[in-house]
């Protein structure tokens, strides 16, 4: 499961003030945030040398789902993105089902609220509280280092029990493939994308997914510790984890089963 | 041979053996090809293929109570013999959610027959003649009876037919002709009779 970028861009625009977004910055953030909720988006995220990321809006033109229209402000002009009916439309018939496979009902009314709220900040106000979870900037580089071995120690834990969960229903054959997926992930982050964290400067060549994924997986965690005891009434939260590691990278990040290459960086 | 006056149903696994999974780049290592499919598919799609061809029915029984658990063993069917050492919970949760999309579009495709469950006589005539069976329990499950009772029911003088690999059905193949009218197609045989 993968939100097209269209309807990424829809989902944003419904659950904004007024069904509209004021400018493509802001609209990049809002977009970038969806990986906090663990809704696997088709867009690129990339960092820049500010440490900032952006998604990858460059070719953004109005279509049959969403309007532009501009306005100048501080003697610029900006473009903001409004929500047409075949938007809304495209909601209804497409997003909405995809994320009842993935959301809970008061996860989807969550999702609303804190959208709705977020577009209501400037596009800076989103970014900095959201450097502030991932660690990005240089100044957290041990921070993330000890959130990284603390993350795989715990994981560790996990998947060394692996074999005590049995296989009898699709819920429990997903989370053992989550605990898997989680483990070996943060294995790579840890021994090979972060390895030299302390010596270098700084990775502007980092992908963006490598502190999601590091901050959605360390948050999941005391998750995953309840799922492994009792499992039988978190399907769906299961499987919203379990689309988002899979599906939010497809072919942008080498840790991906659609990378044909990716048994040369799985370390057993 | 197909025969448009006959009825021509499957059950819930050989509809599921239909799907082509498509292998993730990352685990074409282990298998030198990008479709994997259960050792029967080619047949099943041939039988089926023969009868869109002649514009004739397929059914199915509903409601499917067993899916999950027919999911479960069609994707360890599709897993035998192959020994995936890399990542193997995830290929296996791959496998199950394609067959999970494949099933949700199963109902356009296929018509429904409802199961029955008014299973008494029926199951009396199983105990009656209860058999040794190989793979399964002597005795065919209450939700085999109900896609027995389902299929008599549906009162139509037409020959009925069932595609399974349910040793159930087919280890009791000349019983269920003799008392209920529907012959059992063993799936591994229905592209021949099916032809």
């Amino acid at each position: 499961m993968i939100l097209s970028k269209d309807e990424a861009i829809c989902l944003i625009l419904s659950l904004s003030k007024n069904k509209e977004v004021s400018s493509p910055t802001k609209l990049n953030k809002l977009l970038a945030r969806l990986n906090l909720f663990y809704i696997p988006v088709d867009i690129d995220f990339t960092l820049n040398k500010f440490g900032s990321f952006n998604a990858d809006l460059s070719e953004l033109r109005e279509n049959d789902y969403y309007s532009t229209s501009q306005y100048e402000y501080k003697e610029k002009k900006v473009n903001k993105f409004i929500l047409k009916p075949k938007g809304e439309v495209l909601i209804k018939e497409v997003v909405e089902q995809k994320l009842k496979r993935i959301l809970t009902e008061e996860e989807l009314k969550s999702l609303g609220e804190n959208i709705s709220y977020l577009s209501s900040l400037t596009a800076t106000e989103i970014s900095d509280n959201e450097h502030s979870i991932l660690l990005v900037d240089v100044d957290d580089r041990f921070r993330l280092e000890q959130k990284i071995n603390e993350t795989f120690i715990e994981l560790k834990d996990l998947y060394q029990g692996l074999n005590d969960i049995p296989e009898n229903t699709i819920v429990e054959i997903r989370l053992k493939a989550l605990i898997e997926l989680c483990y070996y992930l943060i294995k790579y982050l840890k021994e090979m994308k972060f390895k030299r964290l302390q010596d270098k400067e700084y990775d502007f060549h980092s992908n963006m997914f490598d502190y999601y994924f590091l901050e959605n997986i360390h948050s999941i965690i005391p998750f995953l510790k309840r799922a492994v005891l009792n499992n039988n009434n978190e399907g769906i939260t299961i499987n919203k984890y379990y689309q988002y590691f899979i599906n939010s990278v497809r072919d942008r990040h080498p840790f991906s089963i659609y990378n044909e290459s990716l048994n040369e960086i799985v370390l057993i | 041979m197909i025969v448009n006056k006959c009825i021509y149903a499957f059950d819930e696994c050989s509809i599921l053996k239909l799907c082509e999974i498509h292998i993730p780049p990352a685990y074409q290592i282990f298998f030198a090809k990008s479709i994997l499919t259960e050792r029967n598919h080619h047949k099943i799609k041939t039988a089926v293929q023969r009868l869109d061809f002649k514009d004739i029915k397929k059914w199915r029984f509903v409601p499917s109570e067993n899916t999950q658990s027919n999911i479960i063993k069609v994707a360890n069917k599709l897993l035998e013999g192959y020994n995936i050492q890399m990542l193997p919970k995830i290929f296996k949760a791959q496998i199950i959610e394609q067959l999970e999309e494949f099933s949700r579009d199963i109902p356009l495709t296929f018509d429904e027959i409802k199961k029955n469950d008014e299973i008494t006589e029926i199951k009396e005539i199983f105990v009656t003649n209860e058999r040794v069976l190989k793979r399964e329990k002597n005795i065919p499950e209450d939700d085999d009876m109900k896609i027995i009772s389902g299929y008599i029911k549906i009162g139509t003088e037409k020959e009925k037919f069932l595609i399974t690999e349910d040793e159930h059905f087919w280890g009791y193949s000349d019983l269920i002709a003799e008392n209920f009218r529907i012959i059992i197609i063993e799936e591994w045989r229905c592209d021949k009779v099916l032809a």
